[in-house]
């Protein structure tokens, strides 16, 4: 019992942590802080628990650190793949979609026309 | 290649020893989990940026059809599920067969009871009208929320069925324990990812 990789008493304390985050960031929705800082305080609360998970649940933190690498390039492709679609669509839907910066791009209607001017 | 051969004399083929075949297993369900990562990344991605072009109104109003009581509910139970495979681990690592076996069914018990709330979560929707087709952000939430209820039935399964094999088990030989564990602790991080994402942002 007293080694320490066969110790229940780390796996408990994530246990709890990850019970007390779920809480947090149930009261943070509740409060209206502004969209950003919602979103911002949400998704960081779900990335420290997701990496409580990962590291010590996981216990990636005891394999090779090249393994690492299997979590995070995928997370990085992932990234990717929102960060390139926000020009289209989530950083010009202020009006159509109310929610961030300026009006929305009109790209569809111009493929009517261009269908039928020619 | 007689000089490789003499120093591996004691382990069959090159240096297979348990421990190297644990790894092994271990690094085959990790490329397997990465591979999942992107799945669900990709369908985050989409509902991202469905999300941002969504007229107001209509997120509005799909947010007030949405219980994030119940979601709670079954975020608790799917951590203490990670928890209690952690024991079957813990337990499996240390020879206590007895235990891992408890740890396992109790880890597939409480994955059952998330998806008998999700299947009433999805009734309620449905008595109401509400399907995948009836706006863009239910699209969205059933297609998130039963992907990864397909893949709480996977586990379910999976455990059940390791927990089956238990019996033969050694402190050496219990990597298809630790992959089930892997693979269900990976199923939680997604609903942690999920749960802000869709019931309370």
């Amino acid at each position: 019992m007293s080694n320490d990789s066969h110790s229940m008493k780390p796996y408990t304390m994530v246990f709890g942590a990850l019970m007390v985050l779920t809480v947090i960031t149930v009261a943070i929705s509740r409060v209206d802080l502004g969209k950003p800082m919602n979103w911002a305080l949400g998704l960081a609360v779900a990335c420290v628990k997701a990496s409580l998970v990962v590291m010590i649940f996981m216990h990636l933190k005891h394999e090779k650190r090249s393994w690492l690498g299997m979590v995070l390039i995928p997370l990085l492709l992932v990234l990717i793949i929102v960060f390139i679609n926000f020009p289209d669509t989530g950083l010009n839907s202020s009006q159509d979609g109310g929610e961030l910066l300026s009006p929305a791009l009109k790209i569809i209607p111009h493929a009517g026309r261009a269908a039928g001017g020619h | 290649m007689s000089h490789d051969a003499a120093a591996h004399a004691h382990a069959p083929g090159y240096g297979e020893t348990p421990e190297v075949l644990f790894d092994r297993a271990k690094m085959g369900m990790w490329f397997f989990l990465a591979s999942e990562i992107m799945m669900f990344g990709a369908f985050i991605a989409a509902y991202i940026v469905l999300r941002m072009s969504m007229p107001l109104e209509v997120l509005e109003y799909s947010k007030s059809q949405l219980s994030w009581k119940l979601a709670l509910f079954n975020t608790a139970v799917l951590i203490l599920s990670s928890y209690t495979i952690v024991r079957a681990v813990n337990a499996a690592s240390k020879g206590n067969k007895g235990h891992c076996e408890d740890m396992m069914v109790a880890t597939a018990a409480l994955g059952t009871l998330f998806l008998i709330v999700k299947g009433f979560e999805y009734g309620s929707k449905f008595s109401h009208g509400i399907g995948p087709d009836h706006n863009v952000f239910f699209g969205c939430y059933f297609l998130m929320t039963g992907f990864h209820g397909i893949h709480v039935l996977v586990g379910i399964l999976t455990i059940l069925w390791g927990a089956f094999y238990v019996k033969r088990t050694t402190p050496q030989k219990y990597a298809y324990v630790e992959n089930l564990a892997l693979y269900w602790h990976l199923v939680d991080v997604i609903w942690i990812f999920l749960f802000p994402l869709v019931y309370l942002l």
